[in-house]
């Protein structure tokens, strides 16, 4: 992954056949200093996938598929609506659309 | 199957989500049996999903004006306008056999409640995965389910009136330049009971009707009974603490 301005990229999305998908990623200094995934979508159990999301806060992007992998299977998080590979890609396309505050 | 029957009435929006965990925690707790719950909001209310960014989704200003609560559900899904609508919650303990372990599965069988009631009324309708109720291809119902404490929680509402231009009033869109396309694909995407049968139909109206439709899907005996003192009592300890905290609601 070639190295990120800082600044936010936002993904907004319905994933076909499934539920809106929201995700913001705010790079600093070259790391993700802060991702928020949000949406209408399902996630049992809920808590499970806070701590999902606060596992990546902070980490190099280039690790940030594998780390969410990592992190839904240790949580034994199901998400219904989204897949974990449409956070992915959302996570892609966000750090593609960033806008230099 | 015996499963207790409440109908609470009308609710604030942090009484109506306390009183469903309350209902949780009794039934978890094995001092209820499961339980199904007929319910409304008063003030109407505006409540999203747990994954749902409250500022993102809902215009605060507007609804403090129109004195319309606003609240973060326990589930996930999205934002509703709760107006004219019955809302029902049901707590079944997850080795039920009522119950598949399969979410999915699991939305199918409780909504039938939903169809059932709406069939009662003179409502066809079908299940539409993930977790909507339909009819001539609109949705009337939406559903939304959490497990917790070894219990399935699923409340959902159905729409007896629907208002769209109201309700979008009330909450921001993605992009302000689309909002009249917006408002014109909702109102051609949902549906109303009333709407449906050319008259209205009220709360008081649609009880007995999803009363019995939902004692035939869940093969069930309802007993009707109130809420218990304790969960009276922790549905005002529940909605003090977390559903008229800021910090739950304003968590995402």
């Amino acid at each position: 992954m070639t190295a990120r301005p800082d600044g936010t990229g936002r993904f907004v999305g319905k994933i076909p056949g499934g539920k809106l998908l929201k995700l913001d990623a705010e790079y600093a200094g070259g790391r993700l200093a802060r991702v928020r995934i949000r949406g209408d979508f399902f996630a049992h159990p809920e808590e499970a996938f806070d701590r999902v999301e606060a596992a990546l806060q902070g980490v190099d992007p280039a690790d940030f598929a594998r780390l969410l992998r990592e992190a839904v299977a240790r949580e034994g998080v199901i998400i219904y609506g989204v897949g974990v590979d449409d956070m992915v890609d959302a996570f892609e396309r966000a750090s593609d659309a960033i806008q230099v505050p | 199957m015996r499963f207790r029957f409440l109908e609470t009435g009308a609710g604030t929006a942090a009484f109506n989500m306390g009183l469903d965990e309350a209902v949780l925690e009794s039934v978890a707790a094995g001092a209820a049996p499961p339980t199904l719950r007929f319910y409304r909001w008063e003030p109407r209310a505006v409540s999203v999903g747990y994954f749902q960014g409250l500022e993102e989704e809902v215009d605060l200003e507007a609804c403090a004006r129109a004195g319309v609560d606003v609240i973060r559900r326990a589930t996930g899904g999205g934002a509703v306008y709760h107006a004219a609508e019955l809302t029902y919650s049901i707590v079944v303990p997850e080795d039920h056999p009522l119950v598949p372990r399969d979410v999915l599965e699991s939305y199918w069988i409780l909504c039938r409640g939903v169809i059932e009631g709406l069939g009662r009324l003179g409502v066809k309708a079908d299940f539409a995965p993930l977790n909507d109720v339909i009819t001539g291809g609109r949705k009337v119902s939406g559903n939304a389910q959490t497990r917790k404490l070894g219990c399935v929680l699923q409340h959902g509402t159905v729409l007896l009136e629907v208002d769209v231009d109201e309700m979008f009033g009330l909450l921001k869109v993605p992009q302000e330049k689309l909002r009249g396309k917006l408002i014109e694909d909702v109102k051609q995407r949902v549906t109303s009971v009333s709407r449906e049968l050319g008259r209205t139909i009220g709360y008081a109206e649609s009880l007995d009707a999803f009363k019995e439709g939902f004692a035939v899907a869940l093969a069930a005996e309802l007993e009707p009974a109130a809420p218990t003192e304790r969960e009276l009592a922790r549905a005002a300890e529940i909605a003090a603490e977390k559903y008229a905290n800021p910090a739950w609601n304003r968590k995402r």
